[in-house]
C-alpha cells in the first residue's frame, strides 16, 4: 500500500510536509485528510473502541504537528506518522490495562462481495451458514483483543493494512525476523480462537 | 490454501470496518477546535515544557543512555587515575611527627621550631610522603638512618639498650656473647 498509494496522490507527501513546515496550515490539513482513514484503521484495530480511537487520533495529529519541524525526511512521512501512532496507541493501551469496552464500527457493505466472507458464510454443500456480519465482526474483534499488544500490532499492520515486513520493521524499530516471528505466533493463536470459522 | 492463509484472509475482512464518510471532515474541524482550545487553556510554561520534552524525546534512546553512562565511567576512571591517594590532613601529619620524635624531651623543641616545609616531599612514584618533622640542630642523622636500614628499622643504640632481654641475639638467633667466642675460636684454628 503506502509507498505506491502516496506516489499516486496528486501532491506528494514530501511537498505537503515542506509547505507545512514553512507554516502552511492548509498543507497540514491535507496530510490529516490523507492519513486519517489509514491511522483510524490502525488505532481502531488495536483498541477496538471508537471513542478511544477518535481521541487518540486527535492526540497523534497534534503531536505530529508539534514535531513536524524536526521531521528531516530521512524516512517517508507515512513511516514517521505511523511510528507516532503505534507508540501513542501502545502507551494508551498500557495505561488502559484490561478495562475496556468493545464498540464495533460500521461494516462496509462491500464485505458481502468479499470472497472470504462468502466462503465463511457458505458451507461445503453450498448452503448459507448461520453467520451474520455482526457476529463475525464481534468474533474477529474478540480474537484480536486476546492477542498481546505486540502481536496485535503486527497483525494490524500486515494483515489488515497490507504493509510489508520491511516497512513494519522500520515503524516498530525491530528486525524483520522479529516481525515474522510475531506474525507466526499471532496467526497460530488466531487459528485456535477462530477454528470454527477456519474449518 | 493453508490454514494460515485462511486466517489471514479472515482477518483481512476487518478492512471493511470503517467509520462513516463524514468522519474525516468532522475530525478535521474538531482538530482545529482542539488546537485553539489547547493554546488558550494551557499556560506558557506548560507549552514551553512540552516543546522542550518533545524536542529531547528522540535523544533519550537506550543507545544514548549507554553512551552517557560509558562516558561518565571513563571520566571517573581518568580522575581517579590522576589522583590516586588522598592528601593527609594537617592533624594526621602532626600526630605522625609526634610519634616519630626521638625523645619526649626533644619533641617540644621540634614543635617550638616554626619550620614548615615549602613543599611536600614525594617518592619516585609521585606519591606524597608524610612530613615527620625536622631533626634537632647538631644531630647527625646519616648514621642513624644507615643503622636503621641494616638493623631492620631499629638503631644499634636501641638494640644494645635492650640486649638484656631475648633480643640480645644477632640476626640469626645466636646470642652476641656466644657469637663472639665462636668467631675467636675459628680465628685460632
Amino acid at each position: 500500500m503506502s509507498e505506491i498509494a502516496t506516489q499516486t496522490d496528486p501532491v506528494k507527501d514530501s511537498e505537503l510536509v515542506e509547505r507545512a513546515q514553512n507554516g502552511d496550515t492548509k498543507a497540514f490539513d491535507e496530510l490529516v485528510r490523507r492519513y486519517t482513514p489509514r491511522l483510524y484503521a490502525l488505532v481502531y484495530n488495536m483498541t477496538s473502541n471508537r471513542e478511544d480511537t477518535a481521541d487518540l487520533l486527535q492526540d497523534i495529529f497534534a503531536k505530529a504537528y508539534r514535531s513536524l519541524k524536526r521531521f528531516m525526511g530521512k524516512s517517508s512521512f507515512y513511516t514517521w506518522i505511523y511510528a507516532i501512532g503505534v507508540n501513542m496507541t501502545l502507551n494508551f493501551l498500557k495505561k488502559r490495562g484490561r478495562y475496556y469496552k468493545v464498540s464495533l464500527d460500521d461494516v462496509d457493505t462491500g464485505i458481502e462481495n468479499d470472497p472470504e466472507f462468502i466462503k465463511v458464510t457458505t458451507s461445503n454443500n453450498g448452503t448459507l451458514r448461520d453467520v451474520n456480519i455482526n457476529e463475525l465482526q464481534k468474533r474477529l474483534n474478540e480474537a484480536m483483543m486476546k492477542l498481546s499488544e505486540d502481536h496485535r500490532t503486527v497483525v494490524t499492520l500486515y494483515d489488515i493494512q497490507g504493509l510489508q515486513h520491511s516497512e513494519i520493521s522500520k515503524i516498530l524499530n525491530v528486525s524483520e525476523g522479529t516481525v515474522r516471528s510475531r506474525l507466526f505466533y499471532a496467526h497460530r493463536q488466531l487459528q485456535s480462537y477462530l477454528e470454527d470459522f477456519v474449518k | 490454501m493453508s490454514d494460515f492463509e485462511h486466517i489471514q484472509n479472515l482477518i483481512r475482512l476487518k478492512r471493511h470496518e470503517k467509520p462513516d464518510d463524514s468522519f474525516v471532515e468532522n475530525f478535521l474541524t474538531e482538530f482545529h477546535q482542539r488546537q485553539r482550545e489547547d493554546v488558550l487553556k494551557r499556560s506558557a510554561r506548560s507549552l514551553v515544557w512540552e516543546r522542550f520534552t518533545t524536542y529531547f524525546s528522540d535523544f533519550f534512546s537506550p543507545k544514548w543512555a549507554y553512551a552517557c553512562v560509558g562516558a561518565a565511567a571513563a571520566i571517573a576512571l581518568t580522575f581517579f587515575a590522576l589522583n590516586p591517594a588522598p592528601k593527609a590532613s594537617g592533624d594526621a601529619r602532626q600526630a605522625i611527627a609526634k610519634s616519630e620524635s626521638m625523645t619526649p624531651t626533644e619533641a617540644p623543641q621540634v614543635a617550638e621550631a616554626p619550620k614548615t616545609p615549602t613543599s611536600t616531599p614525594k617518592d619516585n612514584f609521585g606519591v606524597e610522603l608524610p612530613f615527620i618533622g625536622f631533626a634537632p640542630e647538631g644531630v647527625d642523622i646519616e648514621p642513624l638512618l644507615i643503622s636503621r636500614h641494616f638493623a631492620g628499622g631499629y638503631g644499634d643504640e636501641r638494640m644494645h639498650a635492650i640486649s638484656g632481654s631475648t633480643l640480645g641475639t644477632d640476626l640469626i638467633g645466636i646470642p652476641f656473647d656466644e657469637a663472639k667466642e665462636s668467631s675467636a675460636a675459628a680465628e685460632q684454628h
